[in-house]
């Protein structure tokens, strides 16, 4: 995955110095440097960026205040000098802030951030349109489709994927990892070890979820989630 | 301050001698001839003993510890206490040596029994209320003092304040700017730690001195300006121009730079052309500071400067040349222009 940036700072060495490190960074791609907002934005309205490197400080017009005008799939990370400005640029939705001297180690530590979060986003958006994932399994990748899932297990390094065929299968791959990318809250964590299909739920027992004699326990962490997603749904 | 302070406690302690001297001493003079014992007038001096004992009670203990807001109503009451008390011990005192030396215009009714005892009563009251009064002029004399002791320490330590004022934002930031040359253009960066190590110098020792050699201070001048000069583009233009004096003329420190500084504040522009144009010229009398910037107005919304910059230039003048100055600053009429000018008289 490759990642569209730009970046905007008044001071040419400031500037020139993350140009140099986009320009050393794999995934990155450098798509223009500007020495002022002002003249960014005509720039970055037409042909957004995916990732902006953004200084707060700035004659004319201020970081935080072009981070607002700006399209909403731009991600920022907002650089500068004074630690202070950084709570401001967390209210407009940044992805990270970096505070100057910037190091290459900081700044790839921001940019993998950025990677993670726009691999997610991506796989989140994929899955929601195809409505199908392909899962790894004995080393042959076996087509699933979102709409035949009832539930998931974890095991460990493992999950196990129950079908409405009453096919189970298991691949590698992390809890985690899988509740990011499903789509919410069709697909709601409902337990350390467990990802249930909401709308496929055919009963509820004393706040247990039941699938045929499969009990589905929903612990204290998501309760709150499960409550919401039911009471929207109960008949009254 | 403190011997002044000295003579008046001398002439404290003289006044208080005195007094206590005409009281003890002034009986003998109208008794002269009337051929009294000693034992007689040392028995009279028990009245002024009392008062005696009333007045530095007040003076020394009362007066500070219970005349203060919140517990003047203790020091009333044992004032009145300590007043009726005595009064009515000088009044047997008085019987007893009425009855060992009569004196035959004495008379011993209960009425006049009272009226003595309230007026020696009275008496005993004038100076404890006279003394409260003397200890707190004392006091108040000491917390003037001690006022305008704090007062000219803290005009001492602005001062010296104000000379090692230089804006930290700017250290920072030419840090900053020092570590990305270090990756773009190594000969550079070593140019500009050699000029801030210089600049560095300047301000932490030459700073302390009131005033300083002008060709001292026009290289810390350079510095500076070459420091600012890596922040910014080709786009500005930055002119600096030194006229030294034919001989040396010295002068108080760090003027000239909150000037320059403001002049990179407001005559900078990230996109348009700008340029700062500074000459300084020194001669036999005078030094003057001539320093012409492009004007770019800020935004209503940077907030970057609050004006202090100017005031503690003006601060700064006031103190050390007073009247011996003459500043003219502001925009051209066309408003493209910002020009200050400052002549000091040396």
């Amino acid at each position: 995955m490759i990642i569209s940036c730009a970046i905007i700072d008044d001071e040419p060495l400031a500037a020139g110095l993350l140009e140099s490190y986009v320009k050393k960074t794999p995934y990155l791609s450098h798509r223009g440097t500007y020495n002022s907002a002002v003249q960014a934005m005509k720039d970055l309205r037409e042909n957004p960026v995916q990732l902006l490197f953004l200084d707060i400080q700035m004659p004319e017009l201020s970081g935080i205040e072009f981070a607002k005008i700006l399209p909403k799939e731009s991600k920022i990370i907002f650089t500068t000098a004074f630690s202070q400005y950084a709570v401001e640029g967390y209210k407009v939705n940044a992805l990270d802030y970096l505070l100057k001297p910037i190091s290459y180690d900081d700044f790839l530590k921001s940019t993998d951030k950025a990677l993670e979060w726009f691999s997610i986003s991506m796989k989140q958006e994929v899955y929601q349109r195809d409505r199908f994932m392909l899962v790894k399994s004995d080393y042959k990748l076996q087509r699933v489709a979102l709409d035949d899932i009832l539930y998931i297990e974890g095991l460990k390094d493992y999950v196990r994927f129950y079908l409405k065929n009453g096919e189970k299968l298991m691949s590698l791959m992390s809890m985690k990892k899988l509740e990011e990318y499903l789509p919410k809250p069709e697909f709601q964590r409902t337990h350390r070890s467990y990802i249930v299909h909401m709308s496929e739920v055919p009963l509820i027992d004393r706040f247990r979820i039941v699938f045929d004699d499969v009990y589905i326990p929903i612990s204290e962490n998501y309760k709150e989630e499960v409550q919401q997603y039911f009471d929207q749904h109960t008949l009254v | 301050m403190s011997k002044i302070f000295d003579i008046n406690k001398h002439l404290a302690g003289a006044c208080h001698m005195a007094l206590w001297a005409f009281l003890f001493l002034s009986p003998l003079t109208y008794w002269r001839g009337t051929g009294i014992t000693l034992v007689q007038y040392l028995m009279y001096c028990v009245e002024p003993l009392f008062l005696m004992i009333v007045f530095y009670l007040n003076y020394m203990y009362l007066a500070p510890k219970f005349f203060v807001p919140g517990k003047h109503r203790y020091d009333i009451l044992i004032n009145l206490v300590l007043v009726i008390t005595l009064g009515i011990i000088l009044h047997y005192w008085k019987d007893f040596t009425n009855v060992v030396y009569p004196t035959p215009q004495r008379h011993t009714d209960v009425l006049d029994d009272f009226t003595r005892t309230l007026r020696d009563s009275l008496n005993l009251a004038i100076f404890a209320a006279g003394s409260t009064a003397l200890a707190l002029a004392r006091r108040w004399v000491t917390a003037d003092q001690k006022l305008k002791e704090s007062e000219a320490a803290r005009a001492k330590a602005e001062l010296s304040n104000l000379r090692s004022q230089i804006n930290p934002h700017f250290l920072l930031n030419t840090l900053n700017n020092i570590y990305a040359l270090t990756a773009i253009d190594q000969m550079r960066a070593q140019d500009a730690i050699l000029q801030l190590s210089k600049l560095l110098r300047h301000i932490l020792y030459n700073n302390q001195d009131e005033e300083i050699d002008l060709q001292d201070e026009v290289e810390f001048l350079e510095n500076y300006v070459n420091l600012m000069k890596i922040r910014f583009n080709e786009n500005v233009e930055v002119t600096f121009d030194y006229e030294p004096p034919a001989t040396p003329v010295r002068i108080m420190p760090l003027i000239g730079v909150s000037l320059i500084e403001n002049a990179f504040k407001h005559g900078i522009s990230p996109t348009e052309p700008s340029f700062i144009h500074i000459r300084i010229a020194g001669e036999d009398s005078r030094v003057i500071y001539d320093i012409e910037n492009s004007n770019h107005p800020k935004t209503e919304n940077d907030h970057s400067g609050h004006g202090i910059g100017l005031q503690q230039v003006q601060h700064r003048l006031d103190l050390s040349y007073p009247n011996r100055y003459e500043w003219t600053h502001g925009v051209s009429d066309d408003g493209k222009v910002y020009k200050s000018t400052i002549k000091l008289n040396i």
